[in-house]
């Protein structure tokens, strides 16, 4: 009787144990499905900022073009190159090289 | 009751048998589907739960000396269809034809072909795809792809290229750094369920994509644009069919600008015909003029053939030579050598080339680089044409001397002008000045390649002297002098030759300038060769040398050399965190 008693407090235990380790696998992978969801999202997130950096990027090196600031310059604010006169020329202590 | 029994026994035994048969076949096919077949169902399982995308790194930019972009990436949206996955094949090809403007039969014969993947539009306009998206087709997707951006526009657009849809290097800078500019494919397994979302990373063993390397060249943004604005204004004031301006430092063989007109923009390259795309100043050949007596009076100068100050007759300005007729612009009875340089006497060339004789001349052409290549870091490189010396006839001497009979790239030409600037010595001209990584650590940087000595330091000083009278007054460059700077340099207006009449054209020329400035200290060479220009006055001094001055009073303010008789504000740099 009482090996019949300890045997099945035995196996009680121990499929409690194996469904505890199971429920924690299911639990673990589950985490893990939801925090790859969650990474994928931030993934698409970054992308779409890169995407917009890009394209930003592009769009500033072309408005800053100087064929485009010469022409906004000259046409619509009216503006001129310096007169000789007008120029100080800088010169870098430094430049050795020069005659 | 004892028969019942049995009967009973016996059908306990059947239906035990039966079970147990069952159970032996669902134990058999377990064990062929778990053993024997395991690796094909796990393939099929692998293909309905994994995603593998290949990843292509990104292809590298392309900036000028100074960090400005001048070729980068955008991600622009391509529409593919899974053929068997669509209902109605007509209104879908209808629908997409509409949308991006092909032809829809041609769109519906890729949605019948029997792929399972075919492109419908690649680098679509993100507006037309946003539109598109709001009425999704089952069976049509997207997908993002890298698309190459030259922000600058028309600017250096010949000597940039173009990358085609799969990102490889078609054309210039483009196609010759493509290796280096191209990025490495990386692998990534992905598991999805069953919306088809991503689940996480199969494991870590997927390959990363690598970045292509970064390429700095050594065209400087800024007299680029010069280049190409005094150019366009050139071109129109003079109705010329074509030109080109390239500016180099003579010291390193580094390219500073390199203009060519008609403009090509590579973010259009369907707009444009495949002559608007070649990078004229190295493809193509024209015959020099003038410009190339440089070679003729540097070969006399380093011979011993003839002195600066040595007076040479020069026929009033008529000559007889093979039975033809060799003519000067400005008669002349005596000139000094200078001034037979200076005033571009075809006769007084004519007769030094006499005294050097053809093997002397030829072997100082080909010393120049002319009739090879220059080894330019770009491709499609001409080498010219120069005949040999059993071709040459009775006037070749003299007509090669004054520069015809003789066919020459752009880059040959400012070459050999360079090699006069620095001294004497021949460089290989060279567009690329840095390869870098994706972090702009320097993995290769460009050094100074000399081809070899031409002439001495000597012989090159002197005839620097010789072309600085070419640009002083009454010289035939005179209005390439830029005040406060000495100017060396040489006009060239060369006819052209009509192939259909074997002669040279009354009316079509070429007209160029090539020079140096300082001419004592020189920071940039310069070429300008205008083609075809309309209009009264066609000499190389009137219509190229002005745009030499133009270009050469901006680039020497950018690299900061200041003109003699004024004094610069010289500032020093303050230490940083001093008071």
């Amino acid at each position: 009787m009482r090996i019949f008693f300890v045997s099945n407090a035995g196996l009680v235990f121990v499929g409690l144990a194996v469904l505890l380790l199971a429920f924690f696998a299911l639990w673990e992978r589950n985490r893990m499905v939801h925090t790859g969801y969650e990474i994928e999202r931030v993934n698409r997130e970054i992308k779409l900022l890169r995407r917009t950096h890009q394209d930003l990027s592009a769009e500033r090196e072309a408005l800053s073009g100087l064929g485009r600031i010469d022409w906004i310059a000259r046409e619509r604010l009216g503006m001129a190159l310096p007169s000789k006169k007008d120029q100080r020329l800088l010169q870098d202590q430094d430049e050795k090289d020069l005659p | 009751m004892k028969k019942t029994f049995h009967e009973g026994r016996t059908r306990l035994r059947i239906l035990g048998v039966a079970i147990g048969f069952s159970f032996g076949l669902v134990i058999i096919r377990l064990a062929a589907l778990q053993g024997i077949e395991a690796p094909h169902w796990v393939r099929k399982a692998a293909r309905e739960h994994e995603r593998t995308f290949e990843v292509q790194g990104e292809r590298g930019k392309i900036y000028d000396r100074n960090g400005q972009p001048l070729a980068v990436n955008v991600e622009v949206p391509s529409v593919f269809a899974v053929p068997s996955l669509i209902s109605d094949p007509e209104a879908t090809a209808r629908k997409l034809a509409s949308l991006f403007q092909e032809d829809r039969r041609l769109l519906l014969q890729r949605l019948k072909t029997g792929r399972e993947f075919v492109w419908i539009h690649r680098k679509a306009d993100p507006e037309r795809v946003g539109a598109f998206s709001l009425n999704r087709t089952p069976g049509l997707g997207i997908l993002m792809e890298s698309q190459r951006v030259y922000p600058k526009q028309l600017l250096l657009g010949q000597t940039l290229g173009f990358a085609d849809t799969d990102n490889r290097g078609l054309e210039g800078v483009e196609l010759r750094y493509d290796a280096q500019l191209q990025g490495e494919r990386g692998r990534l397994i992905f598991e999805q369920d069953a919306r088809g979302l991503l689940v996480f990373p199969k494991n870590l063993a997927y390959h990363l994509p690598s970045g292509g390397k970064n390429i700095y060249l050594t065209v400087d943004e800024r007299i680029q644009y010069v280049s190409e604005r005094e150019l366009d204004r050139a071109m129109e004031s003079t109705r010329a069919k074509a030109g080109l301006v390239i500016t180099m430092d003579p010291r390193t063989g580094e390219l500073l600008s390199l203009a060519v007109r008609p403009q090509f923009n590579p973010n259009a390259r369907d707009s444009h015909l495949p002559s608007q795309w070649r990078n004229r100043p190295i493809t193509d050949l024209y015959e020099p003029g003038s410009t190339f007596k440089i070679v003729a009076a540097a070969a006399a100068l380093e011979e011993g053939a003839v002195r600066p100050d040595e007076l040479i007759f020069c026929e009033n300005g008529r000559m007889n030579l093979a039975g033809k007729t060799l003519h000067d612009h400005t008669p002349s009875l005596w000139l000094s050598f200078e001034d037979v340089v200076a005033k571009s006497s075809n006769i007084g060339i004519a007769k030094v080339a006499a005294r050097l004789g053809p093997d002397r001349l030829m072997r100082y052409i080909s010393g120049f680089g002319f009739g090879e290549k220059t080894g330019i870091d770009l491709p499609g490189e001409a080498q010219g044409k120069i005949r040999a010396l059993s071709e040459w006839s009775e006037r070749s001497l003299a007509t090669i001397a004054i520069g015809q009979e003789v066919g020459v790239t752009p880059i040959q030409m400012i070459s050999a002008m360079a090699a006069i600037a620095n001294g004497g010595l021949l460089l290989t001209p060279h567009v690329m000045r840095l390869i870098a990584d994706e972090q702009g650590q320097g993995i290769y940087s460009a050094s100074p390649q000399v081809r070899r000595r031409v002439v001495s330091e000597e012989t090159a000083r002197k005839l620097t002297r010789i072309l600085e009278r070419v640009v002083e007054r009454g010289g035939t460059g005179e209005r390439a002098a830029i005040p406060g700077y000495p100017v060396a340099g040489k006009t060239g207006t060369a006819q052209k030759f009509d192939p259909v009449t074997g002669t040279y054209s009354a009316d079509r020329f070429v007209s160029s300038f090539v020079g140096f400035i300082p001419a004592d200290f020189p920071k940039v060479v310069i070429l300008v060769l205008i083609d075809e220009p309309q209009g009264a006055n066609k000499f190389g001094g009137s219509v190229a040398a002005p745009v030499f001055r133009s270009i050469g009073e901006e680039v020497l303010q950018q690299l900061g050399a200041p003109p003699r008789g004024r004094s610069p504000v010289v500032f020093a740099r303050a230490a940083l965190g001093s008071p």
